[in-house]
């Protein structure tokens, strides 16, 4: 019996540290979204953003932290985040760049782009510079066709990089890593 | 109640009449270009009356089926509890290979996607509605929900709307990337935050959908149709196709044209208009070699096609899909292996695993074909493609996407036989 009641307490401080490691306003906005939906699963996706959105990744105790929050199962949650292409379950570097590797951006040059970013960044598809500050995940078909080839940078489209127009990536971008990167990337494609 | 006078003059572009992609109309100047007067006729007539019209108008749902609307929409069963939930949803999960007509109208004009939703809602009763949208799609999001603030703040949207006893509240649902939550009730299950896997059917979800309850889903396009087919009426709808469909159709081109972009055109305008009138025909230099008509999950089309009306019964005849509607262009510099590989690819990834033909035949196939690209390739692996495309076939699938793979791979082996024998007898790609 006492092995049981220490247990218990034992659970309801896990609980607790849980509940604590989500800041108040990760908890108010995901909170504000349960109610757009009659059961708290509906939920999910978002809360997950949520948390990525101030740590840059969602890791195995966050994903603890939010089940226990929002009242879901853990293994529940957790098949989500696996599924989706854009919950980062490993750390991502400050900067997340997306080439565009649908069809239409291919048929314009992705590849040469996405080679020459990754030869300057001195990594594979899906890893982080050595410094940690860029990753470079290629995403399929961005919805920008018609300006192809593309990249999501930072939330933020940079469009028809075939050509001269990295420059607008410059301007667009403060970020002096990213700067000297792209200038490499501007002088590998003279 | 801003009351502004019913236009006399139905206009000829219903679907971009009011697009702006610098600056979006807000909801008075909405309303100033006669914006919300088509939900104000739907809402002084009875839901039956409305679901009479959309069906008499022949619209075809544009998410790439092209199932008539107003047949979907029948099939929810009559309201007898108003407070009984049931929904609406857009879906705007915008991820086929080659698509961007539904973020062109949610960024240029998010209110007639509202006004639309509003009207679906007031004819199937729905009282709670979802736009599903894209993750990647900020800018569509952002000018939403500022779109959605105005309506709620006007009444617009909430409890008993415009002082009826519609009530609708809809809400932004953010995906995170996956193909599969196109898929009608895959988006169901993501909704209600499961894994987005397809859903047996039946029940359709217009009878238990959404946690149970009925459940529309409609593309984004169907939706800016329908406030101008309240007001101005199905014949005038009707008259507006230019071949056997009705309405006006959103159609793209991408790929190495003169000038890639998205046009609003008469349904059935012929795909030579289309590439060569609107985008200009191809970059000098390029050929054209073949297309996809609708998106990346079409057959291939060659130029010798370019005369058939851009409809879904015509395009049906030669052996592809409308689809999106959104045409993606082959030139003579770029190996069509490379291209088929990198759709295949595409389905592959994001399959959902969920049944045995997609989640193993997809990645064989793109395996193969990577092998050939790279001149590794040998001839039976041609027959293994068959045999896999045979696999994945509507039918031994749950969903219809690795069907929809297997379009570009079939017609492909069919019109680039050729270039398939080279890359296998040479072991290499000629094209590099």
């Amino acid at each position: 019996m006492t092995n049981n009641l220490e247990d218990q307490q034992q659970i309801q401080t896990d609980k607790q540290q849980l509940q604590q490691l989500l800041s108040v306003q990760e908890k108010n906005e995901i909170d504000q979204l349960l109610a757009h939906y009659p059961q708290p699963g509906g939920a999910c996706i978002d809360a997950l953003a949520i948390v990525q959105k101030y740590r840059g990744w969602v890791s195995d105790q966050a994903i603890a932290a939010l089940a226990e929050h929002m009242g879901i199962s853990l293994s529940e949650l957790e098949s989500v985040a696996t599924f989706y292409n854009l919950i980062f379950r490993l750390p991502v570097g400050r900067v997340l760049m997306h080439p565009c590797n649908g069809i239409s951006c291919q048929l314009l040059g992705y590849k040469k782009i996405q080679r020459q970013l990754l030869c300057a960044l001195q990594i594979k598809e899906g890893e982080t510079s050595a410094d940690g500050q860029i990753t470079l995940i290629s995403l399929p078909c961005l919805g920008a066709c018609d300006k192809a080839p593309v990249m999501l940078v930072r939330e933020a489209m940079v469009n028809g990089l075939e050509g001269t127009s990295s420059e607008s990536l410059l301007v667009n971008l403060h970020c002096s890593e990213l700067e000297l990167l792209l200038k490499q990337f501007k002088e590998s494609a003279l | 109640m801003n009351i502004t006078q019913a236009p006399t003059l139905p206009p000829t572009l219903p679907l971009t009449q009011h697009l702006n992609l610098q600056q979006p109309l807000d909801l008075p100047a909405y309303r100033q270009q006669g914006g919300y007067l088509g939900f104000n006729a739907a809402l002084e007539q009875n839901s039956t009356a409305v679901l009479q019209i959309i069906k008499d108008s022949n619209l075809r749902g544009r998410g790439g089926a092209g199932f008539p609307t107003g047949m979907k929409w029948s099939f929810v069963p009559a309201a007898t509890d108003t407070s009984e939930a049931r929904y609406l949803v857009a879906n705007a999960d915008e991820m086929e290979p080659g698509a961007f007509k539904d973020r062109w109208l949610m960024e240029g004009s998010p209110h007639q996607l509202i006004e639309g939703m509003l009207i679906a809602a007031h004819t199937i009763c729905a009282n709670v509605g979802y736009i599903f949208l894209r993750n990647e799609y900020t800018v569509a999001a952002k000018r939403l929900q500022q779109a959605i603030d105005e309506c709620r703040s006007a009444g617009l949207l909430g409890k008993n709307i415009q002082g009826s006893s519609m009530s609708f509240d809809l809400h932004i649902h953010t995906s995170a990337g996956r193909y599969i939550c196109g898929e009608e009730t895959a988006l169901i299950n993501a909704l209600e935050g499961k894994r987005a896997i397809p859903r047996a059917k039946p029940p359709f979800p217009q009878v238990a959908g959404l946690w149970g309850k009925p459940t529309i889903v409609n593309n984004v396009e169907t939706f800016y149709n329908l406030p101008n087919i309240v007001l101005f009426g199905a014949k005038w709808y009707q008259s507006l196709g230019a071949h056997e469909d009705a309405g006006t159709k959103i159609y793209g081109v991408s790929g190495r044209v003169k000038h890639p972009g998205l046009w609003e055109l008469p349904m059935g305008t012929s795909l030579r208009e289309i590439i060569e009138q609107h985008a200009g025909g191809m970059s000098d230099g390029y050929q054209l070699r073949a297309y996809q008509p609708g998106g990346g999950s079409t057959d291939f089309l060659l130029p010798e096609h370019l005369d058939t009306p851009m409809d879904y019964n015509s395009i049906g005849a030669i052996g592809s899909r409308m689809g999106t509607g959104t045409v993606i262009v082959l030139d003579d510099k770029n190996c069509p292996i490379d291209m088929i590989l990198n759709l295949v690819s595409f389905f592959a990834q994001e399959s959902c695993g969920w049944c045995t033909p997609c989640r193993e035949g997809l990645p064989s196939a793109s395996y193969l074909l990577a092998q050939i690209e790279d001149g590794r390739g040998k001839m039976s692996d041609l027959d293994y493609l068959q045999d896999i495309l045979q696999l994945v076939s509507f039918g031994n699938t749950f969903c219809a996407l690795a069907p929809g793979a297997a379009e570009p791979l079939q017609s492909g082996l069919k019109f680039f036989k050729r270039e398939f024998e080279q890359h296998i007898e040479q072991q290499c790609c000629p094209y590099k």
